[in-house]
């Protein structure tokens, strides 16, 4: 009757599997995940028929077992009919539950949240080691509770050495073989230094907590063949150890299986890889605990104690990827600000900060940064709040420093002192009193990189400023009428700091009164003009796009057009370069290509063409007369009053030869007097007029 | 614990009829201890996972194949004489038989991924012949696990797998070639085993990117290019040493699978790392006390990537 009532309950149990077996395979492995996971690689998943098959094989099998099974009378057959009765019972449910899934396949809800601790160490002299067998799978440990006899350990490269016994009276060892080679003990160690293990942690779990603590070393461990090693670096503590027993396991040997260990150790024997270990450090000497004892579980508790302060992550999207992936150029990549935080901001805010960020930019770059703007709003905006410096935008003073004082002062100069020039020498700096000199050259070191140059003479560091970004031509062409607008401002500018040069040029004249006494207020001006001449010839040739060519033709074919114009303004020596050239040409004469070439200096920036100039004439009131010869200090006279009387200047012939008494010692010969007059001045009445710089006579 | 030794001893007593029947020689005291000191390791080893191949390992250990070779022949062919014995015994005999039978069975309730290869199999062989059905259900393992010094057969596989063939078949055959790794249908909370909650200690080795801890708070107006240099040099060293004590975030588990690590307003991908066939022991070493605790087994590796898909620039 016993054997009726356990041969009925199994085929009860298959008949329902069999029913939903197509679904109830796929759902199997689930259960089973805790216990024993499933490998990681998927399996393909099972075609139609086959699962047809499965049905069908099932059943067969089941009638099969049904028939040649006898169960036994012992007891544990039935504890095997109570876990099939249970897989049974599980089985419908997880089908039950399967429409469910089916039914809502795009909500990906929240299982389970595990709240993740982390601690730098377990105490303070306490580190994480990840000890490694490579020769041991994972279902075959070494026996370590029981035969670990020392752990050694070199702190600073992190080298391992275990030592185990071996029990020689156990069947699988070779005793006359160990005997002979004196095998005690095997050793464990490590063959290569183990890299420091960098970002990785032991992340234990209990619950839904997770405890996270970084891991000092990775270390491989394997057995060394130090007996067979005769010649081998011996180290302390260390002794002699077989590789030919490791766990204590009873066994029949045969002689051919001590044959084949024979071979195998000769085998192994040339191969062995020589460790070269540090002489330098001692080993330390550790006593082993298997998992089991009470110091390994008082570390265990010791990692799970937990401290709920949070750690504040709080470094921003932008950030964290930057510092994944540093960009290679540091330059072309915009700093401090993203682009997707200036996009959030409204268009005027996200301006403002632009222009705050950086100290330059150029106008297709913020035109980028602003599409909601069209071209004439962005330009009243930058008009507004920013200043034009060689094509490029610059936050005005007021912008940045909204209190003013003397941070505004100074980056005003600095930026008065780069419109004029792309590069400033430190004598250019010509401010009196030691704070705002700094912060002007802080300021210039904002819009310039520092340089030094060797002054030729004395051989000391003099200290320039050259311009920090290359001109902006295209804006330049563009839009001349807000260039116009913006050298407007300079002048502007200029006037307002002009309070500084002017106390200079007083402490100056000051000095000279004490020389010369009773000076009116004509030498003054003439004395200005004189020290303004004198800082335009400071002013070293910049670094020029012109060519060698034309720049050493200009010169030449300046001084032939002076001599038909003596008095010339800027527009009327471009016009004369270009006839020039042209008439040459036509002639075909030998000096056509050096008219040429002057000519290219047209093309170039204006300013270079201005530096050639001054370095050829002087100009008075916006015109420009030919710089006097040695020879001829009674011109350098009257040019000298002409710049001090500024715009439509009125001499009478009375002043000229009394300044011209003082000043060269002598009287003028009335031949040497008209001579001059005639070339640069016009008679109007009892008055000489500066000629006009057009042209016509 | 003690459930591991209740079935150890279930498995020593299957065992019994068979050794005393077929081997009669008697055994000593000695053999017999030995036997319960081997035990307990062994019911540990029996749970592991079957692992997968490593390829460097194949090269290390085909020097040890060859070596082995003839030792695993003899091994086999004793084996085999003994069950042509035992069929021409007796009923006694034939109930040792039954045995191994529910031996088989047993071994078919522990893995269903086997079971349902042996099934579809065995559905093959019962069109073809029925000699060969009862040869492949008579396989025996070659040797004995728990008494002998057993040699290590590649491909490396668990102790009372199955028969070599099928599992062959299955991981070097024509369908397991053929599959791609698809990261979609990885279940990276499964493998991981974090779908369910238990207060079992579990260890887990971690491997982190960057972490997004800001240090310096300098932010200039205007800068130059020297110092953010050495400013990007020292974002990208901020590694797990230098993290202080305390809470670090969450660790979402998703239905689908997925696994989330929220840090802060960062998000990770945790996913599991390459599986590890080899022993691996978490030690914590204390030089003071010259103490080394083995604290436990590690067995998973996770990896941790930041989730740049929702990372917005």
């Amino acid at each position: 009757m016993d054997f009726d009532d356990l041969e009925e309950a199994p085929i009860k149990a298959t008949s329902r599997v069999s029913k939903f077996a197509p679904k109830s395979s796929k759902l199997k492995p689930k259960p089973k995940s805790e216990p024993a996971p499933p490998k990681p690689e998927p399996q393909p998943p099972i075609s139609k028929p086959e699962p047809q098959e499965f049905v069908a094989a099932t059943v067969k099998k089941n009638e099969d077992d049904g028939v040649e099974t006898v169960p036994p009378t012992h007891t544990k057959p039935e504890l095997d009919a109570t876990v099939k009765m249970e897989e049974a019972e599980d089985e419908p449910e997880s089908v039950r539950d399967d429409p469910i899934d089916e039914d809502i396949p795009e909500e990906d809800t929240v299982v389970r949240e595990i709240d993740v601790f982390f601690s730098p160490s377990v105490d303070a002299q306490t580190q994480l080691y990840v000890f490694q067998y490579p020769l041991r799978p994972s279902w075959r440990p070494y026996d370590l509770d029981e035969q670990c006899e020392e752990v050694r350990l070199k702190t600073k490269t992190s080298e391992v050495e275990i030592d185990l016994s071996i029990d020689l009276d156990s069947d699988h060892i070779d005793k006359e073989f160990a005997t002979k080679y004196n095998i005690t003990k095997q050793t464990l160690s490590t063959t290569w230094k183990p890299s420091h293990a960098n970002g990785c942690a032991v992340g234990l779990l209990m619950g839904d907590k997770l405890h996270l603590h970084p891991v000092h070393a990775v270390v491989q461990l394997r057995p060394t063949l130090q007996h067979l090693n005769s010649g081998g670096s011996k180290r302390k503590n260390a002794a002699s150890t077989g590789a030919n027993a490791t766990v204590k396991i009873e066994g029949s040997n045969e002689e051919k299986s001590v044959a084949t260990s024979k071979k195998q150790n000769k085998q192994t024997g040339p191969s062995i890889i020589e460790q070269k270990s540090d002489g330098d450090e001692c080993w330390v000497p550790l006593k082993y605990h298997s998992c089991k004892s009470d110091i390994s579980s008082r570390y265990l508790q010791q990692m799970v104690t937990q401290e709920s302060s949070p750690i504040n992550f709080t470094m921003r999207a932008y950030d964290y990827v930057t510092a994944l992936c540093p960009g290679g150029s540091s330059n072309n990549l915009p700093k401090g600000l993203s682009k997707r935080y200036l996009l959030s901001l409204p268009v005027e805010e996200r301006l403002k900060k632009m222009l705050e960020d950086r100290p330059l930019h150029r106008f297709s770059a913020i035109k980028h940064f602003a599409p909601e703007y069209s071209e004439n709003e962005l330009l009243g905006f930058l008009q507004q709040h920013a200043i034009l410096v060689w094509g490029l935008w610059t936050a005005k003073s007021s912008l940045l420093y909204p209190d003013g004082g003397v941070e505004t002062l100074a980056r005003d100069y600095s930026l008065l002192l780069f419109s004029k020039s792309l590069k400033v020498q430190f004598s250019d700096v010509s401010i009196r009193g030691g704070e705002l000199v700094n912060r002007v050259r802080n300021c210039l070191k904002i819009f310039g990189v520092e340089r030094n140059d060797l002054d030729k003479s004395t051989g000391k560091p003099n200290p320039y400023w050259k311009f920090r970004e290359l001109p902006d031509e295209s804006f330049k062409k563009l839009y001349p009428d807000i260039v116009e607008k913006q050298e407007e401002l300079f002048k502007g500018l200029e006037k307002q700091l002009s309070g500084f040069s002017s106390n200079v040029g007083k402490r100056k004249i000051g000095k000279n009164a004490v020389a010369n006494q009773g000076v009116n207020t004509e030498v003054h001006k003439s004395e200005s003009s004189d020290q303004r001449v004198t800082s335009l010839g400071r002013v070293p040739p910049a670094k020029m796009t012109m060519s060698n060519e034309t720049r050493h033709a200009l010169p030449i074919a300046l001084k032939k057009l002076f001599q038909t114009h003596k008095v010339c303004s800027f527009k009327l020596i471009c016009e004369g370069l270009r006839e020039m050239a042209v008439s040459k040409a036509m002639l075909s004469k030998g000096d056509s290509k050096m008219a040429v070439d002057a000519a290219h200096s047209l093309d170039g920036p204006h300013n270079e063409l201005m530096a050639v100039i001054s370095e050829v004439a002087c100009e008075i009131n916006g015109s420009y007369v030919l710089k006097s010869s040695p020879d001829d200090p009674f011109r350098d006279v009257v040019i000298d009053m002409l710049c001090g009387s500024g715009p439509n200047a009125k001499l009478k012939k009375a002043e000229i030869l009394e300044a011209a008494r003082r000043k060269l010692g002598r009287e003028v010969a009335s031949n040497e007097y008209t001579k001059v007059m005639s070339e640069l001045c016009v008679s109007k009445g009892s008055v000489w007029v500066l000629k006009s710089g057009d042209g016509s006579k | 614990m003690d459930p591991d030794q209740g079935s150890s001893k279930a498995r020593k007593l299957k065992f019994k009829p068979r050794n005393l029947k077929p081997v009669r020689t008697p055994k000593t005291e000695a053999d017999d201890k030995q036997k319960e000191d081997s035990a307990v390791p062994r019911a540990l080893s029996r749970r592991q996972e079957n692992p997968t191949k490593r390829e460097p390992k194949v090269e290390t250990k085909s020097s040890v194949e060859v070596a082995f070779s003839l030792g695993s022949s003899s091994h086999s062919l004793r084996t085999y004489g003994i069950s042509k014995s035992v069929d021409s015994g007796s009923p006694s005999k034939y109930f040792a038989n039954e045995q191994i039978r529910s031996r088989h069975s047993s071994v078919a309730t522990e893995d269903q991924n086997y079971a349902c290869m042996i099934e579809v199999t065995d559905d093959d062989d019962d069109t073809t012949d029925a000699s060969a059905r009862k040869i492949k259900r008579e396989y025996k393992e070659p040797w004995d696990y728990e008494n002998s010094y057993y040699p290590t057969t590649l491909p490396l596989r668990k102790p009372n797998s199955g028969d070599p063939e099928i599992l062959d078949e299955k991981e070097f055959g024509e369908a397991a070639s053929s599959a791609e790794y698809d990261e979609n249908t990885v279940n990276s909370a499964a493998e991981l085993g974090l779908l369910k909650k238990s207060q079992q200690q579990r260890m887990l080795f971690f491997k982190f990117p960057t972490l997004p801890l800001v240090k310096q708070t300098n932010k200039g107006k205007e800068k130059i290019g020297k110092s953010t240099v050495s400013q990007e040099a020292t974002k990208s060293k901020s590694a797990l040493e230098e993290l202080p004590r305390g809470y670090m975030g969450k660790m979402l588990v998703y239905k689908s699978g997925a696994i989330k690590l929220k840090l802060g307003e960062t998000m990770f991908d945790v996913s599991p790392g390459s599986n590890s066939v080899s022993v691996q022991d978490i030690v914590a070493v204390n030089t003071a006390q010259k103490q080394c605790c083995n604290l436990g087994e590690l067995r998973k590796r996770v990896v941790v990537v930041p989730d740049l898909d929702s990372i917005e620039l």
